[in-house]
């Protein structure tokens, strides 16, 4: 992958919880630099601080110290409204329990994005893409897993964000139905140009991606750059 | 025994985490476990104090009663000779009867423009009366021969009059100046109510007690007495009493002998008390329903929290009683503090209100006894609250399989939803969830709906009262009353009298009215009662239905209140037999042309020459209604109170002011308290409903917040749920208000007085003001919480 436009510059990035005894470093000085349109996953064990950093970036949580530019902007600077309107314009999200609103249906759900989006897909277009444009009149209930997730990615996707950040979004679907989820979100961010990070415990899953950070213990132990990443139906899971 | 003990320590050893987690668990709750026992508080408050006060204010009364020798029949005669009274004493079931005289005064109080009507009642010479005993308060029994008397209590308060004073009081036509010489309470006169008058002026209700010697010379009764009052045996009949006494008096000019049932202060005691009873029966269980309801919420909320805990439990043995007793215990600790707060404001309360009915009522003692068994049922109904709202809680969740309560629940289904509330396409996005989510719990979004509401028709419910007594009032002096002054005769007298009194200067009208005291027979029921003659078009007293038009009585019959005509079982169209008590005492049979509803007692009316034509007795008045110029009020007053044969002047914003002072005493108390627990529960339920809706959604609220929504367009989700239902819940408070308030003027009706159910739109106003108060408020806490929410976390936690 060609190198463009860093989309994130992450300096020296710290984040404390609590304090005293209980107090936990999540992320000790971290610096790295993320260029649009770069596919990216975040390899590392539980409490490494791959989440952490994610969040950070998402504007869902603010660093105890350093800085995280986008696009040249100081997020750990910005108010409130300032990061709820940065999510809202930049940022797509998946989770790995979904988080879909119970009370609305597959398409429903993208449209509480679409409304509020600058210049979105259509809702229906955004389904079709993870290919459930058959299920878009179900509720959440009335759903699978990997159809939840998809409707999940196609919400993340619908206001063609700059960023989209997964978190395990794999992480409560069997190897089948990961491989249905990995499929949709490579040919969405693909199709949009999207810049994506990825948090997985699944290493098989790095593979897909241009570049493959390990955490360990709050900071980067190891970038790996490849060359000529594989498709998700190649990925081992 | 060591199986035993071992059992023991095992089930402590299982059970003492759990007891920790559940003080850990209320504290956590914070505001709603103090909203929920604020208002279980509120209920057992006003339960002890209503229910409380009634019990003690009854016992006091009894008591009182007891110790004084408070008659239990009376027997007003006109004129009997001493020696009849050992007749009376003779009746089988006769315990005590005493022969007195009480005669009607005028007293002159210096500085008072109008005339205060008085009674002087005699006492044995020398020693206290044994039936109705005076609790003399100050100074000495009259001596004997001497124009001393002894003062009622109130009267010397209102005018703050001394021992020693002289006061001018017309006694049989003539000018006396009587020494006080004493002052006392009665249990006659407990409510101090001026004669022909509806609530108590102890300013112009100057009762008297004289020596019987001094007082029978003044009034021309040596040897003779005009009323018999006695005691009964325990037991004895008192319908056959009264029966046997009518007879012998009968010759003598007996007018209809009476018990305690029908002795106007009674009657008011015991209509206070029904109404503390009825309010204290109708309000407390309305908040322990609230308090179950909203004890239903959050245990709901907290199983549903701890669904995967509760399945933990199970898979290591727990049995479900085990755990329904868990949150059972939950909801226990925070009835009990409510219960606690209850108590000792139930306790408070009612001595509080206890002392000021004493006061109200002069009663010489007050035993605040409301007795350990009000407790215990305050407590009880509070716990039944309790276990109602957990067990609707907890039935689903400890039914399921360990494995099922362990794993996280599938979203919750709203396809449901769509098929009662269609696909809701033309609503945006935010309506839609917030819609959805409504349809999707119905029953809840009705109960907290209804519990809104309900707090709301406790606020109509206390104010409608209020309503009701000044429409009752509004009523009285601007439509039916509308004299300026009421002066009636020691004796009827001629209608030419009338003209007399229309050239008083000042006097701008005149109109008769004529009472005529009358037993009223229908088969076998009986009531003494007294007719009013009126005349037809009157002006100045009207005779009105509850439609407020005027009623004309037609001639030749009666016209009877409704309760009266259901007392004596006669319907329009029937003959009563009518005994006359006064002048030639005839036997009539008069047909009943018409029932009315009325207000104010249970009235009977006649048109004034048609009760002429059958007494046979001539053209004779008891009084006459007058509309004066008030700047004349002084000089006409004067000229009355010179005139012989003037028995009273009643004056009507004297009579309005008194009233007016009552209300405003009794009811403003009351009125205070209600309104303020009324809020309180309004505020609970409202608070509470928005918390619960925080802590179930906080996820929602979180993904949209990640997905870019602002704090407005959440709190837009979220309390547009809490606005919907507060705008059902008006409505519908303001439904249950107005049923409230008509149940409880149903049931506080009496003989003496039906209450007009009537809500002032200032009423409704001001309980929807509060609601949305509270609304508003509970929105906003709510959206501070919004604010702080942590999006991590709140994604993080398992749905």
């Amino acid at each position: 992958m060609m190198r463009t436009d860093p989309c994130f510059e992450v300096v020296d990035l710290t984040k404390v919880y609590g304090e005293g005894e209980a107090e936990v470093r999540a992320l000790r000085g971290v610096s790295l630099t993320i260029y649009s349109g770069e596919n990216i996953v975040l390899l590392g064990p539980s409490g490494s601080g791959k989440s952490t950093l994610l969040n950070i970036l998402g504007g869902l949580d603010s660093a105890t110290s350093g800085a995280v530019f986008f696009e040249g902007r100081n997020l750990t600077e910005m108010t409130d409204s300032e990061l709820t309107q940065f999510r809202r314009d930049h940022i797509g999200f998946v989770f790995q329990n979904y988080n879909l609103m119970p009370g609305l249906t597959a398409e429903e759900n993208v449209e509480l994005v679409t409304e509020i989006a600058k210049n979105p897909l259509p809702a229906k277009e955004a389904l079709d893409m993870v290919g459930l444009s058959a299920r878009t009149d179900h509720f959440p209930s009335q759903l699978s897993g990997g159809e939840q997730q998809r409707v999940a990615i196609a919400r993340a996707i619908a206001k063609r964000p700059q960023v989209l950040f997964c978190d395990e979004p794999t992480g409560a679907l069997d190897s089948q139905t990961s491989h249905l989820v990995l499929k949709a979100l490579d040919r969405v961010t693909k199709e949009l140009g999207a810049t994506t990070l990825m948090v997985t415990h699944h290493r098989g899953i790095a593979p897909m991606a241009d570049r493959v950070i390990r955490f360990k213990d709050g900071n980067i132990d190891q970038i790996e750059v490849n060359e000529n990443p594989v498709s998700p139906e190649e990925v081992v899971l | 025994m060591i199986l035993r003990r071992h059992i023991f320590e095992r089930i402590l050893g299982l059970f003492r985490p759990l007891d920790r987690k559940l003080f850990r668990g209320v504290r956590g709750l914070g505001a709603q476990v103090i909203a929920v026992s604020v208002v279980v508080a509120c209920g057992v408050t006003l339960f002890i104090t209503m229910n409380g006060t009634v019990t003690s204010l009854s016992t006091t009364r009894d008591t009182y009663y007891d110790r004084y020798n408070m008659a239990h029949i009376w027997a007003p005669v006109k004129r009997a000779p001493m020696v009849l009274r050992d007749q009376i004493s003779d009746i089988p079931g006769v315990r005590r009867a005493r022969g007195r005289i009480s005669a009607g005064a005028l007293v002159d109080m210096p500085g008072e423009p109008a005339p205060v009507r008085g009674k002087v009642l005699s006492i044995p010479d020398g020693r206290m009366p044994d039936v109705n005993t005076l609790y003399l308060k100050r100074g000495t029994l009259p001596r004997k021969g001497r124009e001393e008397v002894i003062l009622l209590d109130s009267f010397v308060q209102a005018h703050k009059l001394q021992l020693g004073d002289t006061i001018p009081v017309t006694l049989y036509g003539a000018k006396r100046f009587l020494r006080i010489v004493g002052v006392a309470l009665s249990p006659e006169f407990v409510y101090s109510i001026p004669p022909g008058e509806l609530v108590p002026d102890p300013k112009r209700n100057a009762v008297m007690w004289m020596g019987y010697d001094a007082l029978a010379h003044a009034y021309n009764m040596d040897g003779a007495f005009n009323e018999i009052v006695l005691l009964t045996e325990r037991g004895a009949s008192e319908q056959d009493i009264m029966r046997r006494i009518d007879i012998l008096l009968e010759p003598y000019g007996g007018i209809g002998s009476y018990s305690r049932d029908n002795h106007i202060s009674d009657e008011f005691i015991k209509s206070e008390l029904t109404q503390l009873s009825v309010v204290g029966s109708i309000i407390p269980p309305i908040f322990l329903g609230v308090a179950a309801f909203l004890l239903n919420i959050i245990i709901t909320r907290i199983v549903e929290d701890e669904r995967e805990q509760i399945g933990l439990l199970k898979a290591f043995g727990y049995t479900q009683t085990q755990i329904a007793m868990h949150y059972l215990k939950f909801a226990l600790i925070i009835i009990s503090i409510g219960v606690f707060l209850g108590w000792a404001g139930g306790e408070r309360m009612g001595r509080g209100t206890a002392n000021m009915y004493q006061e109200f009522y002069h009663f010489p003692l007050l035993i605040f006894n409301p007795g350990i068994g009000i407790f215990i049922e305050a407590t009880l109904f509070a716990l039944l609250a309790g276990v109602l709202g957990v067990f609707l809680a907890v039935r689903k969740i400890i039914g399921l399989r360990p494995a099922v309560a362990m794993s996280p629940p599938p979203p919750t289904d709203y396809s449901g939803v769509v098929s009662f509330g269609g696909k809701l396409k033309w609503m945006d996005q935010t309506l839609r969830l917030i819609v959805r989510h409504i349809l999707r719990w119905p029953l809840r979004a009705a109960l907290t709906c209804l519990g809104i509401s309900m707090g709301m028709a406790l606020m109509i419910g206390a104010r409608g009262n209020v309503d009701a007594l000044d429409k009752m009032m509004m009523l009285n002096f601007e439509q039916v009353s509308r004299q300026d002054l009421t002066v009636s005769f020691t004796e009827t007298q001629d209608r030419s009298i009338v003209n007399e009194m229309g050239h008083i200067d000042g006097v701008l009208a005149v109109e008769p009215f004529l009472s005529v005291p009358v037993t009223l027979k229908n088969k076998h029921h009986i009531r003494h009662k007294a007719i009013t003659g009126v005349v037809l078009n009157a002006q100045q007293n009207l005779l009105l239905d509850r439609q407020e038009r005027q009623i004309n009585p037609p001639a030749d019959g009666l016209v009877m209140e409704e309760l009266l005509a259901e007392a004596l079982d006669v319907k329009a169209g029937d003959t009563v037999t009518v005994k006359v008590k006064t002048g030639n005492r005839p036997e009539l049979e008069v047909p009943v042309l018409r029932i009315i509803k009325t207000y104010l007692g249970t009235p009977v009316y006649m048109e004034m020459h048609s009760l002429h034509s059958y007494l046979r007795n001539g053209e004779e008045i008891s009084g006459v209604y007058l509309t004066i110029d008030e700047s004349k009020e002084d000089a006409i007053f004067k000229e009355l109170k010179d005139m012989p044969g003037v028995l009273g002047v009643n004056s009507n914003n004297d009579t309005y002011r008194a009233m007016r002072k009552t209300m405003d005493q009794a009811i403003g108390t009351m009125l205070v308290l209600n309104s303020t627990f009324a809020s309180l529960i309004a505020i609970g339920v409202v608070y509470s409903s928005a918390r619960i809706s925080f802590f179930e959604r906080q996820r929602e609220i979180a993904s949209l917040r990640v997905l870019g929504f602002t704090l407005t367009e959440v709190n837009m989700v979220l309390l547009g749920e809490l606005a919907i239902l507060t705008v059902f819940a008006l409505p519908l408070g303001v439904g249950l208000g107005r049923l409230l308030a008509q149940t409880m003027a149903h049931e506080m009706s009496s003989e003496l007085f039906r209450m007009p159910s009537v809500v002032e739109l200032s009423t409704l106003g001001s309980a929807a003001a509060i609601i949305l108060i509270a609304s508003i408020l509970s929105a906003a806490l709510m959206s501070r919480r919004v604010a702080k929410l942590d999006m991590i976390i709140a994604l993080k936690t398992k749905e």
